[in-house]
């Protein structure tokens, strides 16, 4: 009796995906579980698992194409005896607001992109959207289609190359190419973009593109935090395995301000003339994957959680992303990203708004420096206090400078003042 | 063998030893050289066909003898004698039967169908008697500038039958024209017999039907046929009309090369052989005691020889280059369009613009005129002719008989005669009976005989009046389906006045397009420069900008278009017209242009959609244009049906605006 392996949906959020590669042949004898093919979707390359034993007798679609959740992948003739693909995925997350639609819309035409630009046989363009991308060197992932079932117009094409945010494919290889290069100077070697780095080249001149980029920092006194910190640390790692850092507390203290200053926490889609404030915050924490590669980690309603529970969070996040054992909507759905660019003893940083969020925070380096305090008498004395900076890229298109550092200054107070010897007991 | 003696009378007796020698040489010539294609054409040497006259050489040379040289003969394929008479040459008839370059219609027919108007004779053509209104119409153009020049219309006894040939002698008759019309009645219409053909015991008793007199000859007798044609070119030449003369002869082969005419038999062969015409005119010249046997031989030996060297000659000459295949298919116009140079403007409905373009046409042109059916006393159906026949007279606003093919084949031989004549066909529903004429002989003309034929056809389109299915046609790919015609079709007065004026100065046959339901439409009304002033044929416009998508259209629904376009800009759609004006030839660069802009095409046209403009645009732009297309092509047309009478069937088939819009969102 044969039996049809059907795409899986891999994350709620998840409509359709690319096939990457085949990991099976037909004729294949396949054990239930044996990886058979690699799906690809905005940011997760995963292997899928065939949900039952046999033997490959048709391989449905080719490398490349795109196809919906539940389209038939791949038919065996053998055994059924498993559960179907679609319980391996957890579905425990509830939903979420506003950003889905906007999740749903980028990950399409990342994969539309996935398949070489003009080739592909399940995009419709026009012959006039072929000539134009084929000419200009458009990269098709970067233009919405408006049309029926989201096909790319003309219109399309000619407002993105109106935008001025033009990313011309080549011209971005050529940059990554280049920043390779200078890495491994000592042996100069050329060699394939991976699919992660293309992606993060993608988006990060994508936003560079989109948003009007400014950085504005403060300077935070770290002495409250850092009492607590030093007083908990040895138990909190005991208790929990993993240490304190400096992360939940700032996470905590930017979630408590973007409740104060929920425009910091919303979407600009300025084509469309949509500003979707956001009812929950969904903490997006970038996580380098040792430098190999950065993802934005996503801890889906982090308002609810508690500074341990946020702690938590952030460490196994962490980890999930950085062994890849994650899901699509573990990486996606952000609202507000927060950098840790301290870990990496940083002292200002200017990062790059995670799209589509209209701001960035990024942590520095909390190093003891000495600090002028003055007295309730007005006596000024030398202390030595930790403190850092905090620099928030914001978007300019969305708010002014005055938000942005009301923002800023909210989290330095709650950082600087706030009493959660509570939270830590 | 006993031959039937014959004698000079009339006006045969008064013609000299010379020209009678100059008679022979050419009935002799016609029989040898027959004789030698024949012989040609049954050993394998000559393509085509041969469609010999051999035994009707005395009506052949008696007619062209009888004719003054600057008189015009209309004939057909057996007509070699006349041609010969007439002055064409060995080589051009040579040349012209194996497809010469150089041949009377560059290898585009061949054998005997051509004529060399020069010498005055009519291209020959297939269809029979076709060349029989344009001879009617050559008599017209003579009749109205009192050139004195007589049209002769031949043709056998079995193209009697046809409707063209009672049109021709009908109207002949009615408009009392210079034309004598001559059957050469050979016994048979290809293997068919008399009877089997016509009523009366003989084609003259008909021309009693006609008004007109009517002779029976022996066609036989060169002197008869001389006496007899001249006596009636010359009755033609006073003004006295038109007359019929029935030839009784013979043809002693089939109809053509490959027809062994075994349908004749033994007893009529033998009774004409005793009235073979060569014979009885070299007895008649032997008894005159003009010329002697040795004379007849030798000029047999002289022209066997000259044939056969001609022969020789016209097969080694040029093959025409398969490279100019398509010229020749229009004649150049050689004056500049005329620009409006007048100040004076006056306010006008569509059909006051047409009227204005016809009256200063004419007014400015004594060529210029027009032939219709209630056109005159009447001023039309639709009153285009409004205060013409008062101005002109009958002569210049001509009331035709219900003849559309009759009048449309004079109108192409009055422009061969340097007419510009314009015809108004009361509705073009009935282009029908016409398209023989239009295309067989107004279309042909240039490509194959080198002669430019400037009408102009003008009448009522459309539908939209409750007229049901024949007064209601578009007629625009049916007619553009034909090469070698212009098509043009204007919405607005200004254009209706300019595009006519374009027309009627065009070298060639132009179909004028007339939207019925333009005619008076209130919202119109626009003024329009007083003065000659020409829109360039071949050239559309851009009626509207936009940058969203393309709508081609013409005639009657470009006011569609545009209130589609105003609803579809609401919607922020933003709609390019384009009234490509001209149907034939078609202005390709405003579409494509326009198409290259807008990337999204939607054809709108009243005509039914199978095999029509619409498609035709739709595959020019998926030829020329497919890089630049955005979406599928719409095209917004009828049904493929007829046009209905009832209000809510006609409606229902006419292109609305909502039909327009709806096609349009469906694409968005």
């Amino acid at each position: 009796m044969s039996e049809i392996v059907t795409m899986p949906q891999l994350g709620e959020t998840v409509t359709e995906g690319t096939i990457l590669r085949w990991l099976v042949a037909v004729g294949d004898e396949v054990k239930e579980d044996d990886p058979i093919l690699e799906i690809s979707t905005d940011k997760v390359d995963t292997e899928v698992p065939s949900p039952f034993s046999g033997k490959v007798t048709s391989l449905l679609v080719e490398e490349g194409e795109t196809v919906e959740v539940g389209a038939s992948l791949l038919e065996l003739n053998g055994d059924a005896s498993s559960s179907v693909v679609d319980e391996k995925i957890p579905n425990d997350i509830d939903s979420f607001d506003e950003p889905t639609q906007e999740i749903v819309e980028e990950i399409k035409v990342e994969e539309s992109a996935s398949s070489p630009v003009i080739k592909s046989s399940n995009i419709k363009l026009s012959p006039v959207v072929r000539k134009i991308v084929s000419e200009n060197n458009l990269d098709l992932a970067q233009i919405t289609g408006t049309g029926s079932d989201g096909r790319i117009t003309r219109k399309d094409v000619e407002a993105y190359m109106a935008s001025g945010n033009v990313a011309k494919k080549q011209s971005i290889d050529t940059a990554v190419q280049k920043e390779v290069k200078q890495k491994e100077q000592p042996k100069a070697t050329t060699g394939e973009i991976s699919r992660l780095r293309r992606r993060i080249a993608e988006n990060m001149v994508m936003s560079k593109q989109t948003s009007a980029h400014v950085m504005t920092s403060v300077e935070v006194d770290y002495e409250n935090v850092e009492m607590l910190r030093s007083k908990h640390k040895k138990s909190f790692k005991e208790d929990n395995g993993f240490s304190l850092t400096y992360l939940p507390f700032i996470s905590l203290a930017t979630i408590y301000a973007l409740r104060e200053h929920p425009v910091v926490n919303s979407s600009f889609d300025l084509d469309k003339e949509i500003h979707s404030i956001h009812s929950h915050i969904n903490l997006g924490i970038a996580v380098d994957l040792n430098q190999e590669g950065l993802l934005v980690g996503t801890m889906r309603e982090a308002d609810s959680f508690s500074l341990k529970g946020l702690a938590r969070k952030i460490s196994d996040t962490s980890i999930k992303l950085r062994e890849g054992s994650y899901e699509l909507d573990d990486v996606s759905g952000s609202t507000f990203t927060i950098s840790n660019n301290g870990s990496f003893n940083s002292f200002l940083t200017s990062p790059i708004i995670n799209q589509p969020n209209v701001a960035i925070l990024s942590t520095e380096s909390v190093k003891k420096r000495p600090v002028v305090i003055e007295a309730q008498d007005g006596t000024d004395s030398i202390a030595i206090r930790h403190t850092g900076l905090l620099s928030l890229t914001w978007d300019h298109r969305v708010f002014d400078g005055s938000i942005a550092l009301l923002f800023l200054n909210s989290i330095k107070e709650k950082l600087e003042n706030s009493d959660w010897s509570q939270e830590l007991a | 063998m006993q031959i039937e003696k014959i004698t000079r009378q009339g006006y045969a007796a008064t013609l000299s030893k010379e020209v009678l020698w100059d008679i022979y040489k050419s009935m002799k010539t016609q029989r040898l050289l027959e004789d030698r294609l024949l012989k040609m054409y049954k050993g394998g040497q000559l393509s085509g066909a041969v469609y010999p006259g051999i035994g009707q050489e005395a009506c052949m040379a008696g007619i062209a003898a009888g004719m003054d040289s600057k008189d015009i003969f209309g004939g057909t394929h057996r007509d070699l004698g006349v041609q010969i008479k007439k002055g064409v040459t060995l080589k051009e008839i040579a040349l012209n039967f194996f497809g010469k370059n150089d041949g009377p219609s560059k290898g585009r027919d061949g054998n005997s169908h051509f004529g060399v108007v020069d010498k005055g004779t009519l291209m020959v053509v297939s269809p029979l008697p076709d060349s029989a209104p344009v001879a009617v119409g050559w008599a017209l153009a003579s009749q109205q500038s009192g050139t004195g020049v007589v049209a002769v219309a031949n043709c056998g006894e079995g193209a009697t039958a046809t409707g063209t040939w009672h049109e021709s002698v009908n109207m002949a008759a009615v408009l009392n024209l210079p034309v004598v019309f001559t059957v050469q009645n050979n016994q048979f219409a290809y293997s068919s017999p008399n009877d089997t053909e016509f009523g009366t015991p003989n084609v003259a008793d008909r021309a009693a039907g006609y008004g007109i007199p009517a002779r029976i000859i022996d066609g036989n007798d060169i002197y008869e046929v001389i006496d007899a044609i001249h006596e009636s070119c010359e009755n033609a030449r006073n003004g006295n009309g038109p007359s019929l003369i029935e030839l009784v002869t013979f043809r002693h082969y089939g109809h053509a090369g490959h027809d062994p005419a075994e349908y004749v038999n033994d007893e009529v062969r033998e009774f004409w052989m005793k009235r073979d015409p060569i014979a009885r005119f070299e007895d008649a010249l032997l008894q005159e005691g003009l010329f002697t046997t040795e004379q007849f031989v030798s000029l047999s030996e002289e022209l066997e020889a000259e044939i056969k060297e001609t022969i020789d000659w016209a097969k080694n000459q040029d093959d025409p280059d398969p490279k100019n295949e398509e010229s020749d298919m229009f004649a150049d116009r050689t004056t500049p369009l005329i620009e409006n140079s007048e100040n004076n403007k006056e306010t006008m409905n569509f059909i006051e613009a047409i009227t204005n373009g016809l009256d200063e046409l004419m007014d400015n042109d004594e060529n210029v005129f027009m032939m219709g059916e209630d056109i005159g006393v009447f001023e039309g159906a639709f009153k285009a002719t409004k205060g013409l026949f008062n101005k002109y007279g009958p002569f210049r606003v001509i009331d035709t008989s219900i003849s559309e093919g009759g009048f449309t084949g004079a109108a192409v031989g009055a422009a061969l005669a340097g007419k510009k004549p314009i015809v108004e066909l009361q509705f073009y529903d009935f282009v029908y009976p016409a398209l023989d004429q239009i295309t067989t002989e107004a279309a042909k003309y240039n490509w194959k005989a080198g002669k430019p034929v400037p009408m102009v056809v003008r009448g009522p389109t459309g539908a939209g009046t409750r007229s049901g299915p024949f007064h209601s046609i578009s007629p625009e790919s049916l007619l553009a389906h034909h090469p070698g015609i212009k098509v043009v079709a204007p919405s607005n007065p200004y254009d209706a006045k300019g595009l006519l004026i374009a027309a009627v100065n065009d070298p060639n046959p132009v179909m004028y397009l007339e939207h019925k339901k333009l005619y008076r439409k209130p919202d119109l009304k626009m003024e329009v420069p007083l003065g000659l002033y020409e829109v360039e044929i071949g050239k559309g416009k851009i009626v509207k900008e936009g940058s969203d998508l393309t709508i081609v259209t013409w005639s009657g629904m470009v006011s569609v278009a545009e209130q589609a376009a105003q609803e579809l800009s609401k919607d922020g759609l933003s709609v390019e017209i384009i009234d490509i004006r001209t149907i034939v030839p078609l202005d390709e660069e405003i579409i494509l242009n326009s198409v290259e802009k807008t990337s999204n095409l939607c054809i709108l046209q009243e005509d039914v959609p199978f095999s029509s403009i619409a498609s035709e645009i739709s595959s020019l732009v998926a030829e020329k244009g497919f890089w630049s297309l955005d979406n599928p092509i719409i095209k917004v047309t009828p049904p493929n049906t007829h046009i209905p009478f009832a209000p809510v069937l006609e409606d229902a088939f006419i292109p609305s605006v909502e039909k327009v819009i709806k096609a349009v969102k469906e694409l968005q």
